[in-house]
């Protein structure tokens, strides 16, 4: 490994601007591999692309005009051309702040949580390789069950960041990203094919849960075939991490940063949304989690931010700008993508905004999985929704049922499929919700993706079924 | 703006030497500019699109394709990746035969729209967006009117070994406003959110009333019903029906599902489906659609498809990939979200033929069930044949008439079970094109346009 392009940093010692502004500047290279049950399909990669996005403040009317522009095109005249195209929409956009305070000390090459995984950074192209190898082997004694199609993406990014204030910060991290379907078919049922189709997001490729994982996954695609319709009603949900992974960290992305309090729509400090037993914090600096990182997208040291402690509403995440506007000081969660983004392997394309990030849910002390579904007298244990389509403005979710087991008298009976599964993700003080109605909590936190968290039980969600 | 043909024999000359290696290789080059202007109660904010052109290679290595991409369209950054491709082409077996046959000829199309968006400055537009917000904060209870207005001009030149030429520009408005609503931390909204491929013409449906009666909706969801959670009749209100054909028929239809072994419709080509009256179509060459284009990435021109023809399984959407395996020909759907993404198998516009019956007699004839109105998102099931649909709100309906306001709900159903089901299709004086993004799988988002009348059928709904 070499030490971080210094891409915003060269730009920014030739920038002859009046104060304020930041630089961001990444180097991306990025190897994808797709294939289908039997062969290759497309091999796609190195794909490099290097660019910057300059930042600048400007004081009118008792407001800040802020300026943006990003180029890949980093020759002089480039960067001339997107400085006046900065200083131009900075004339037309208004922010109800007076000032920023934007970072001065970080290490020239920041330090942190793990997030660059050494081997694939030096051998990209072999570490896709072997772990699609290690995907597709486990497969191959198996006579009903095959993979269907899949991808593995990853990306090699050197982030670093300067601004008007002295700052030059770096870093480097490595993400990857894994679709793969896995389908289940023959048989004396005579039934269709059943298919598990899943989505991953990770720092590093890991193969070692792979030889687990994939069998497990081709249980899923085994019970999706052979899966009856849910009940319907209010029931008791078990939700582990993979499942929460994907509601979480959406639903809540826009009611507890500082952009929401503008809008007005975070709630009162200390307010009860959620079971007491739950407490939910923003946490950039866990090791390994998909958006961890040693220093925010505008270059301050992140620390992890409480949101939710004991079930009251505690905090909310700020950049530099939405800081402003409260009079207080950014608490590191200034991000370049959201969880909506629809491209998120380069972000120097974006400005920042308040994150969520790496969000961690504190563990309970009711045990491992199957101790949960022993709790649970009438209910499912949800694997995976369609989608579960998380409303940042609503904070509700829901979407159909691709495969849950049900649950009768704390044993599993049978998987279970279609029909519906939603509800609020929290809620205003005593309403129900998934959070407010939190009746366990597990006793050991897995990483998934954006979201470090036990399994859940709640009988605050509504399925829709047809069982 | 770039103008990519002015790199024109640049990314020839990187043809030619990829040619000394493989049977056949291809290259897109895409420029995209742009802007954006949103104003809400933080302020106004515009929004300029990045400078990032580059180019797309694609060549074939015997038994499988390789791509790059070359982040600019400079000499350096081509050579650069033109060096990475050329070693995944060692092999002697990429000089054999490419799947399908290849674009040939010359063309170009290059058609702004009557009254291009940037006729006026961005100034004004600031201004119809700060109008479209007073709109909406004119209705008692709406906290904002969230509005945005922005267009952009996707620049494409694709070139290949075959010595095909096709260059297109497409330009896109789009705008409309979230009207808020918020009580006791309780937020809801409802959108006017017109777009596609053109200028001015396309924020028409933007009007005052429109954005009232949005605006009032959302006030009203704050009290809304929750819905109810089981099998029922359905009525889907245009967005929503337009999505159901999408979701549907058009993923398990894009014919590398049925390459992959992976499409629950593959072994029903050719069967009845779904009722006489039921007609379902893709089509890239739709005027105005926000997932229109006059060239695919291929260089094939788009045309109707159609999927289901009266009621019938007739039709995949091909590149000529799948074509070639299939024994079908290239439909126009060779689609790549930008230079920087895999070519794939991909919708446009899709829609459902409007019927002959009213709104009214649907809701009469469904009898008691749930009107399900504005589409917030879909996702498909191309192996399982299930179906997911959310939408923001709905009606309960009684005895055949529309009683409460229902707040966001999940829609689920076996596809097959749903499209046979179809009990009518009403009647539409004017298809509008529903704007929206479709990922391939979860990534890869390109615009995809989609709309249909009011449907009539059964599924599975819950609040969501």
């Amino acid at each position: 490994m070499s030490a971080p392009a210094e891409t915003a940093f060269r730009v920014a010692d030739s920038l002859r601007l009046p104060p304020p502004w930041e630089v961001f500047g990444q180097r991306v290279r990025r190897f994808e591999t797709y294939f289908d049950e039997s062969h290759l399909e497309t091999v796609r990669g190195p794909i490099e692309l290097e660019g910057i996005g300059l930042r600048i403040f400007r004081p009118r009317d008792g407001k800040l005009g802020i300026g943006f522009q990003a180029t890949s095109d980093l020759s002089p005249a480039g960067i001339h051309g997107i400085v006046g195209t900065a200083e131009q929409s900075a004339k037309l956009s208004l922010f109800p702040a007076t000032h920023v305070e934007l970072p001065s000390h970080a290490p020239r090459i920041a330090q942190g949580p793990e997030i660059c995984s050494v081997s694939l950074w030096d051998r990209p192209t072999e570490e896709v390789e072997r772990y699609v190898h290690a995907l597709l082997t486990p497969y191959e004694p198996l006579h009903d069950v095959a993979p269907s199609f899949g991808s593995v993406k990853a990306n090699l990014i050197e982030t670093s960041i300067a601004n008007s204030d002295g700052l030059r910060t770096s870093y480097v991290a490595t993400s990857a990203e894994l679709e793969f379907a896995v389908k289940a078919f023959g048989g004396s049922e005579g039934r269709a094919p059943g298919e598990y189709w899943l989505t991953r997001e990770f720092s590093q490729l890991d193969e070692a849960p792979l030889a687990e994982e994939t069998l497990r996954w081709a249980q899923r695609a085994r019970d999706v075939r052979v899966a009856k319709a849910p009940p319907s009603g209010v029931r008791k949900v078990g939700l582990p991490p993979a499942f929460l992974n994907e509601v979480l960290p959406g639903a809540m992305s826009v009611r507890f940063n500082g952009s929401g309090r503008l809008q007005k729509m975070t709630f009162e400090e200390g307010a009860r949304i959620a079971a007491d037993g739950i407490s939910i914090r923003r946490d950039p600096r866990t090791g390994w989690a998909f958006g961890s990182s040693p220093v925010d997208d505008e270059g301050w040291i992140t620390e992890p931010v409480p949101l939710v402690e004991r079930g009251a509403a505690v905090g909310l995440v700020y950049d530099v700008l939405h800081a402003a506007a409260f009079d207080r000081r950014s608490n590191g969660s200034a991000g370049r993508t959201s969880l909506f983004e629809r491209v998120n392997w380069y972000r120097f394309t974006a400005r920042p905004h308040p994150y969520l990030g790496p969000v961690s849910v504190a563990v309970g002390t009711d045990g491992e999985d199957a101790e949960l579904i022993e709790g649970i007298d009438d209910g499912i244990w949800i694997d995976q929704l369609g989608w579960p389509n998380p409303d940042p403005m609503s904070g509700s979710f829901g979407g159909e049922i691709r495969i849950a087991y049900r649950v009768e008298h704390g044993k599993i009976t049978g998987p279970v499929r279609g029909g519906t599964l939603g509800g609020p993700v929290f809620a205003s003080p005593g309403e129900t919700s998934l959070l407010a109605n939190v009746r366990a909590i597990g006793s050991r936190a897995v990483l998934t993706g954006h979201l470090s968290s036990p399994s859940l039980v709640t009988d605050g969600l509504t399925i829709a079924g047809s069982g | 703006m770039i103008d990519l043909r002015d790199a024109q024999a640049e990314i020839r000359g990187a043809l030619r030497h990829l040619e000394t290696h493989t049977s056949f290789a291809e290259a897109l080059a895409q420029a995209e500019t742009g802007w954006q202007v949103q104003i809400d109660r933080t302020g106004p904010s515009v929004r300029i699109d990045p400078v990032l052109s580059g180019v797309a290679f694609r060549a074939w290595a015997g038994d499988h394709w390789v791509e790059t991409a070359a982040g600019g369209v400079d000499s350096r950054s081509l050579k650069s990746a033109i060096d990475g491709l050329s070693r995944r082409l060692a092999s002697p077996s990429s000089k054999k035969s490419a799947p399908g046959a290849p674009a040939t000829g010359r063309e170009s199309a290059i058609h702004p729209p009557r009254h291009p968006m940037d006729e006026k400055g961005i100034e004004e537009w600031i201004a119809r967006a700060e109008e479209y917000r007073a709109w909406a904060r004119a209705v008692p209870g709406v906290s904002d009117g969230r509005s945005v207005i922005g267009a952009s001009t996707d620049s494409r030149l694709y070139l290949n070994t075959a010595g095909a030429e096709r260059y297109q520009v497409v330009p896109r408005a789009f705008g409309g406003t979230v009207a808020v609503a918020m009580e006791n931390g309780t937020v809801r909204f409802d959108v006017v959110r017109p777009g596609g491929m053109g200028g001015q013409e396309i924020l028409e449906p933007v009007t005052e009333a429109a954005v009232h009666e949005a605006s009032k909706s959302a006030v009203a969801l704050l009290h809304a019903k929750t819905a109810p959670a089981g099998p029922t009749a359905i009525v889907l209100d245009p967005s929503t029906a337009g999505t159901l054909a999408h979701e549907s028929f058009g993923h398990g239809t894009e014919a590398d599902q049925f390459v992959r072994h992976r499409s629950y419709l593959q072994p029903i080509l050719g069967t009845q489906v779904g009722p006489e009256f039921l007609s379902i179509v893709d089509d890239g060459s739709y005027p105005g659609g926000w997932g229109s284009f006059y060239f695919d990435d291929e260089g094939t021109k788009p045309k109707p498809t159609y999927l289901i023809d009266h009621g019938r399984f007739v039709g995949v959407l091909h590149d000529r990939t799948t074509a070639a395996a299939l024994g079908g020909t290239p439909t126009g759907n060779a689609r790549r979200s930008d230079f920087l993404s895999r070519l794939w198998v991909r919708m446009t516009n899709t829609y459902i033929a409007p019927g002959d019956r009213s709104r009214e007699e649907l809701i009469e004839e469904a009898r008691n069930g749930v009107l399900l109105e504005q589409f917030t998102s879909g996702v498909e099931d191309p192996l399982g044949g299930l179906m997911q649909i959310r939408v923001l709100k709905g009606r309960r309906i009684v005895q055949g008439k529309e009683t409460d306001l229902l707040g966001a709900m999940a829609l689920s159903g076996r596809v097959l079970d749903v499209l046979r089901s179809v009990r009518g299709v009403s009647r539409m004086e004017k298809m509008e094109m529903e704007i929206g993004y479709c990922g391939k799988g979860h990534s890869d988002y390109i615009p995809v346009g989609s709309s249909a009348a009011y449907l009539l059928t059964d599924a599975t709904v819950g609040p969501a």
